[in-house]
Parts: C-alpha cells; sequence; structure tokens
C-alpha cells in the first residue's frame, strides 16, 4: 500500500474488516457443535448384520412413483455426503420426486475387521442387504445408486448377480483406474499415481504395520490432491465466510463429513489398492469374488453413468471407460460440470442430479 | 476412525486463532491509519512495483545447475534463498497497511519451512504420527530410546532428509518465479500492486509447482522410501513391544489378529449358513463359494518389490 492512497477506502476497509471481524465472532458465539448436524433425513433400519446396518428413508412424496432403489457408498468416506443438509442433498431430492430411498451403512470399521474382504462386503453384506430390500418391498428386483468406491461395488455386485437387478446408476465411478494416464492433466488423479508409485509389497506392509488403512492417511492423500487449498482452508477460506452463518454452517458441514473419514477394512484396502489401483483387474476381466470371476460383460440392466468433468479425484475417462466394456445397450451417460463432491453438494448440481435420475428411473419403470 | 469432535475442535480453534489474528491485524491497521492520515494524500510514493520492496534477483543461485542427487548444492542454495528470503520478508514486516491479514499470510505461505519440513506434507506428517504415536511411561522410556538409535530409526531420519532435499528445490522454483513475477513487465506495471494481489499470485505459483512436483520421480521416489522407512520404524517398534508383552503375559498384536481372524472367519460360516437357510431349498446344494481367508502374516518383505 502507498502513501498515496486515498484515505477514503482505506478507512473503509479497515472498516469493513473491523465489520467482519465483528460478525464473525457474533456468528460464532451463537453456533454450537448441534447446529452442525448431516444426515437428518429420517429413516427406518430394517436390517443389520454385524456392523452393517441398511435403512429404509421415510417418503416425503405423496406417493412412491419407483421401484426400491439402494444408496451404496465405499468404504473411504461415508454415505451422509448424499444427505449433508437439507438444501444440498441428494437423498431428499429423489425422496421429494417420489423415490422409495435405502441406503446401506457400512459402519465404522476398527481393527477388528481388519480381515473383511471386498468378497465379505459385496458379496456377502451388499448381497444380503439387496435380498432384504426385496424383500421388504416385495421385489425380484432392485436398482443400486453406486456412489464413488461404492459405484465400483455396485459394478462389481451387477456383473456378479445381474438377474437381482432393475437397474444400475453410477455416479463418480472409477472403472479403468489407469484411464488418467490418458487425459493430460497434472491436477488429476494422483490418487492413481500415488498408489501405482507402490509396490504391491508396500501395500502389504502398511496394512501389517496399521491393521486398516487408516482414514487419516486417505484424507491426507485427498488433501494433497489440492495442496494450497489444503493450506488456505481454515484461514483464508475460512475468513471468507465467517460473517455469513449460512456459509459458516455450509462451510462446518462439509468439515464435518471430511473428518468422519473411516478406516478402511485391512485385506478390503489391499484388494483396492492392488487389485483395482494397480492392477486393474476389474476392467481386464482378471477380478474374481468369493470364486466368481466378475465379467462386466454380464451387466445387462440399464445402467446411467454420472460423473463429473473437473473431477480430480476420480478423472472422467476413468469413468467412461464403463461404457466400452459392459454388455446392455441401454447405457446413458450424464457429464456434470464441477469436481467430484460437487455433484452431490454444489447448489447448482442440486436439481441436475436428482431430475436426472429420477426422470431416468421413470423412463424405465 | 478419527474423532470428528476432535476435528471440529480443531476448526473451531484455528477459527478463535484467526479471529484473535484478525483483531490484532486491525491494531497495526488503525496505526497504519493514523500514520498515513498524517501525511499529505498523494505526497509520496516509495517508488517500488505497486510499493514492494524488491529483492536483487541476480544473486539469486542458478537452479539449473541443481539436481535432487546433489545434496550439498542443495543444501548452499537453499541457505542463500533463505538469506533472500528473510530480507524480503523483513522489508515486508516492517510494513504495515490496512490489508495486513493478506501480508501477514502471505508472510506466513512463503516461510520455506512450510514447503521443507516433512510436517509439511500432509501425508507424512500424518504418517509420522501415526508411526510414532504418544510415548510409553517411565517403563518403556529404556526400550524407546534403544528403539531411536536402531537402524530404523536412522533410515526414517535419512528418508525424510531425502524428502526435504526434493522440496527445497521445489520451494525455490516456485520462490524464484514469485519474485521474477512480481517485477515490472515490459509495460512498467508490476502482476501485484498490492498485498493481496502478491498473495493470490504466490498461491497460484505455488499450488502448479507442488502439483507439478508431487509428480516427479524424484519426489514420488522419495515419498515412497520416506513411508517405507515408517512402516519399517513401526513394525520394529512392535516387534519390541511383542517382545515386552509376551514377557509379562500381555496378549501380543500377532496373537489378537489371530483371534480377529478367527472371529472373522467364524462370522462368514454363521452369514453363508443363514443364507443357506434361507434360500429355497433348491438352490441349498450350491451355496456361495467361501471367500479366500486372509490370514494374519509375518512383517518381511518379499523379493521384488519396488526399492
Amino acid at each position: 500500500m502507498t502513501a498515496s492512497t486515498d484515505l477514503s477506502s482505506l478507512w473503509q476497509e479497515v472498516m469493513n474488516l473491523n465489520a467482519r471481524g465483528l460478525s464473525g465472532a457474533r456468528t460464532l458465539a451463537k453456533i454450537k457443535e448441534d447446529d452442525v448436524q448431516i444426515a437428518t433425513t429420517p429413516k427406518d433400519e430394517i436390517f443389520r448384520q454385524d456392523k452393517v446396518r441398511l435403512y429404509r428413508y421415510r417418503p416425503i412424496a405423496d406417493k412412491v412413483v419407483t421401484g426400491p432403489v439402494l444408496v451404496t457408498y465405499g468404504l473411504i468416506g461415508r454415505y451422509t455426503m448424499a444427505d449433508l443438509q437439507e438444501d444440498r442433498s441428494l437423498v431428499r431430492n429423489l425422496l421429494e420426486r417420489g423415490v422409495d430411498l435405502y441406503v446401506v451403512d457400512w459402519g465404522s470399521p476398527s481393527r477388528a475387521d481388519r480381515y473383511l474382504t471386498l468378497d465379505d462386503y459385496i458379496t456377502g453384506y451388499l448381497n444380503d442387504c439387496v435380498d432384504a430390500i426385496r424383500g421388504h418391498a416385495g421385489v425380484d428386483r432392485i436398482t443400486l445408486l453406486g456412489i464413488c468406491e461404492g459405484g465400483t461395488f455396485s459394478t462389481c455386485y451387477a456383473a456378479l448377480f445381474p438377474e437381482k437387478l432393475k437397474s444400475l446408476i453410477l455416479t463418480i465411478t472409477p472403472i479403468d483406474f489407469h484411464a488418467d494416464q490418458e487425459a493430460d492433466r497434472p491436477d488429476h488423479g494422483f490418487i492413481n499415481v500415488w498408489t501405482r508409485n507402490m509396490a504391491p509389497d508396500d501395500v502389504d506392509r502398511l496394512i501389517e504395520a496399521f491393521g486398516n488403512l487408516p482414514g487419516e492417511i486417505m484424507a491426507s492423500v485427498f488433501s494433497m490432491m489440492t495442496p494450497v487449498r489444503s493450506m488456505t482452508k481454515y484461514n483464508l477460506d475460512l475468513m471468507k465466510v465467517v460473517d455469513d452463518e449460512t456459509k459458516l454452517l455450509n462451510f462446518l458441514r462439509m468439515e464435518k463429513w471430511l473428518a468422519d473419514r473411516p478406516h478402511h477394512p485391512g485385506e478390503a484396502a489391499k484388494q483396492w489398492l492392488k487389485d483395482f489401483y494397480q492392477e486393474n483387474k476389474m476392467i481386464k476381466g482378471d477380478l474374481v469374488l468369493a470364486g466368481m470371476p466378475v465379467d462386466l460383460s454380464n451387466i445387462s440392466m440399464p445402467v446411467i453413468n454420472i460423473f463429473a468433468l473437473q473431477d480430480h479425484i476420480i478423472p472422467p475417462a476413468c469413468s467412461q471407460a464403463l461404457g466400452g466394456v459392459i454388455g446392455t445397450k441401454d447405457y446413458t451417460e450424464v457429464p456434470l460440470p464441477g469436481g467430484h463432491v460437487g455433484v452431490f453438494v454444489s447448489g447448482k448440481s442440486q436439481g441436475v442430479v436428482g431430475d436426472g435420475i429420477f426422470d431416468w428411473l421413470k423412463d424405465r419403470k | 476412525m478419527s474423532d470428528p469432535k476432535d476435528q471440529m475442535t480443531r476448526v473451531f480453534q484455528s477459527w478463535t486463532d484467526g479471529q484473535r489474528k484478525l483483531f490484532e491485524t486491525q491494531m497495526k491497521a488503525f496505526d497504519a491509519f493514523t500514520k498515513v492520515a498524517g501525511q499529505k494524500a498523494g505526497a509520496g510514493d516509495d517508488g517500488g512495483a505497486g510499493g514492494f520492496p524488491m529483492p536483487d534477483l541476480s544473486a539469486m543461485p542458478d537452479l539449473s545447475s541443481l539436481s535432487a542427487q546433489s545434496a550439498e548444492m542443495i543444501e548452499k542454495a537453499s541457505g542463500d534463498f533463505f538469506e533472500r528470503w528473510k530480507a524480503f520478508a523483513g522489508h515486508w514486516n516492517a510494513d504495515a497497511g490496512p490489508d495486513d491479514v493478506a501480508r501477514l499470510t502471505l508472510n506466513k505461505f512463503l516461510d520455506p519451512s512450510a514447503w521443507f519440513n516433512v510436517e509439511g506434507d500432509e501425508l507424512n506428517a500424518t504418517l509420522r504420527r501415526l508411526v510414532e504415536g504418544g510415548d510409553f511411561g517411565d517403563g518403556w522410556l529404556r526400550e524407546l530410546k534403544f528403539l531411536r538409535t536402531s537402524k530404523e530409526w536412522m533410515t526414517l531420519r535419512e528418508r525424510s532428509r531425502a524428502y526435504r532435499q526434493v522440496m527445497s528445490l521445489a520451494w525455490m522454483r516456485a520462490f524464484r518465479r514469485f519474485m521474477a513475477e512480481l517485477a515490472p513487465g515490459a509495460d512498467g506495471k508490476p502482476k501485484a500492486e498490492n498485498w493481496n494481489q502478491a498473495l493470490d499470485l504466490w498461491l497460484d505459483i505455488s499450488n502448479k509447482e507442488l502439483i507439478k512436483t508431487q509428480r516427479t520421480e524424484d519426489y514420488l521416489n522419495a515419498q515412497r522410501e520416506l513411508i517405507r522407512a515408517g512402516v519399517d520404524y513401526r513394525l520394529h517398534e512392535r516387534e519390541l513391544i511383542e517382545d515386552f508383552s509376551e514377557l509379562h503375559s500381555i496378549p501380543t498384536r500377532t496373537e489378537v489378529d489371530e483371534l480377529h481372524a478367527t472371529v472373522t472367519e467364524l462370522r462368514r460360516e454363521v452369514r453363508a449358513l443363514k443364507r443357506q437357510l434361507a434360500e429355497p431349498a433348491k438352490t441349498r446344494a450350491k451355496p456361495p463359494a467361501k471367500p479366500k481367508a486372509r490370514r494374519a502374516r509375518t512383517a518381511s518383505r518379499s523379493k521384488g518389490a519396488k526399492s
């Protein structure tokens, strides 16, 4: 700042700083931890096994107009992202339109769950949840709505048990774990690079040392993907929203979701990092779960594949690879602007994703 | 799992710290206002690029001759850069203005220690917390001291140093570019005319440099070796703890893992039986294949791993 600066604007900037600080202090004084709630849409437990819980969301619309849809998140992060807050909730958007919605909660795996495998999760727990919904809703087939790693689980499931699925909805789902190399985007796909940089034995020893893949490690790898954003989050970014209670609460809800990062069960993590990320077995047709080969050409039901064009965690090419390997002729791709979680939490995507999924489901009743 | 309450507490703590700094900053801003108000508006200018004290770029070491292997050269170059940075930051610290938040933040982000220290990297900081954890009570101190003179500990320190060298080069590249871009261009106009613009410029340059560096072979090698060293240290620590536990008839980690493996296997069998009972009689002849059991294994590294 030079001495020639206009004094009135200088004074105005000082006053603005002061006002923002005071307003922020008042906002902070008002906010209690209980004010920062996520995943508040009412739901009822209909099935449980070990740490896994299956819930059915209470309908919001006057009439349920679709068959049952099961939201399947992965083991990295939690399903609560799909219901972050009332006005940023894929769950609410779908319920309001009349979708019969269920969600599986994998719980919070501890070291005692180290020996659970992806075979257990996909052909065991997920299969049992699907059967529980079929029994609960009185239908032969349901729809899976997979998110991220949960989308990959859903894809495997659809290939193994096509007779139980009416349709498959995938969002921000990795299919070809090496497709990041096709795109010339140095800011995309660092997790793919980071994982491939380790030897298989490094993965084994990491799990041996910690028992599970600690949630803290995955959180750190995600932070490294946006290095400066991670540095500025709790100072510059926070200062931008601190005097606006609505924005501050939005910020804190997202932080709450980010902080709730479960440990990935050890054996399942080994499979995820080695079989999927390093060896890319699923798309190559080399993956075997519970003794059954995962053949993606068995996926014969209608499929919609939603991905984000600016997704730095799952680069678009990794998701788009699905179209070329599945057996169905009813395949729809929906590219959306924005980043990974933006598909679920950005203000712009709210109606678009809900409408897109609902209309697609309705056309396939 | 990380405790969400702890995380939230940290968020609130960061927020509160930010507030405190903000109010401290305001005090400086009011002082600055008083000083400026005492001068005639438009009477003077400090003559720099938009008022910035500019360092002498010509005296900075040439990075093109450095490589990640020439540790001594990197350390010397780092030292030279640090001196330039200190001089530069010194000028800034002497200044004060109403946009002091940006100035202070830029100063903090420019601090090379945020890049050089292993703790400056999110993943490695996390690994270090997980690996080293908390120390035991007095009874453990002797073993801990022994552990920290072990081959694994020395290797961990060595790998940390190698990592630091890679990051030193990255910071120097970013800082050099930042300095070059701050200087007025051919049109005589600088890219940044106030502290906020300078901060944005540094964040943009450092983000690009960090992302680029993270994909280099030097960085990936250094980080992989650091992770290996951290894991080796942790496993060595576990061996010592298990020796201590066995001596005092305390269940070891390996024994507990074996127990968990057994419980997991039993649960699998229970689930399979439940499913068999629930399925129609016609499908009972074909129970689902049992997943391959994955048992506890030793910590030895197999041959053929990347090194």
